[in-house]
């Protein structure tokens, strides 16, 4: 018969430090973003998000990250099955903080020109808490 | 000395599927649960879908050239979890959307692979995808 061990907070047996089971490993927080910037569909550790610009959002934490040197990686919806040269979206986290990062979704358009695109974009970050 | 709990499963008292744990600072305490990525997998398109490796992963449905569905062994509460992913050919540069009928399921999610040179869809050597959430 397998152990079920019922318990509401883990810490380290000094009282005080994460345990190894989490240490590093579980994601610090994630978030699915309408499309239009307004508001997080769905979120864990995200207290806001500020629509700074058409295709541009900074999410901030609710526990900020020990330091800047998280791990942000992003995914994207950006509407239906398309594809073509004015299709070809690119986003990327511009700016990263311990308390916030900046969200950047944009694509070429056919003379050249770098055109900001809204997406649903979805987000996640592992690193330390402070 | 470490000390060493021997569990096979973990459980909340006040609520079974939370487990607050303490942020590596000390400063902060949050959820064990949400943190978890609750399905990832590697994967190919290129001669046929198949997959490398995966969590919570219980097959890719090959929808056409650069299209793939990802569907979960235990599906997630809600459409709103976080699908990060990223592909990789040795012939092209790849921007893998999100995508798919433009909405993702509680049991399946999609991917979409363009050359980021010319819009087109293409098959990959090496994709992967993570997703957060919360499972049903």
């Amino acid at each position: 018969m397998p152990s079920v061990l019922n318990v509401d907070t883990l810490v380290a047996a000094n009282g005080t430090d994460p345990v190894t089971l989490t240490k590093q490993s579980a994601a610090k927080a994630w978030a699915n973003i309408r499309q239009d910037g307004s508001s997080l569909n769905r979120s864990f550790n995200c207290t806001s998000i500020s629509d700074d610009a058409t295709g541009v959002r900074t999410i901030s934490f609710v526990n900020s990250f020990i330091d800047a040197d998280h791990a942000p990686v992003l995914g994207h919806r950006p509407g239906p099955l398309t594809s073509g040269s004015s299709n070809q979206r690119n986003s990327h986290v511009e700016t990263v903080s311990a308390g916030n990062v900046k969200l950047v979704c944009s694509y070429t358009s056919t003379n050249g020109a770098i055109i900001f695109y809204d997406v649903n974009h979805q987000f996640s970050s592992n690193g330390d808490l402070a | 000395m470490a000390s060493i709990l021997k569990v096979d499963e973990l459980r909340g008292i006040v609520s079974a599927g939370d487990i607050t744990v303490t942020s590596e600072g000390g400063a902060a305490t949050q959820s064990l649960q949400q943190g978890l990525a609750k399905a990832w997998v590697g994967f190919n398109t290129i001669t046929s879908t198949s997959i490398f490796d995966s969590h919570n992963v219980a097959s890719l449905t090959d929808n056409g050239t650069a299209y793939t569905t990802i569907n979960f062994s235990s599906n997630l509460n809600s459409t709103g979890y976080s699908l990060t992913a990223s592909a990789g050919s040795a012939s092209f540069r790849i921007c893998l959307d999100t995508v798919g009928s433009n909405t993702d399921l509680t049991g399946s999610c999609n991917t979409y692979a363009t050359r980021t040179d010319n819009g087109s869809g293409l098959d990959f050597d090496k994709g992967s995808a993570a997703i957060h959430g919360d499972l049903a």
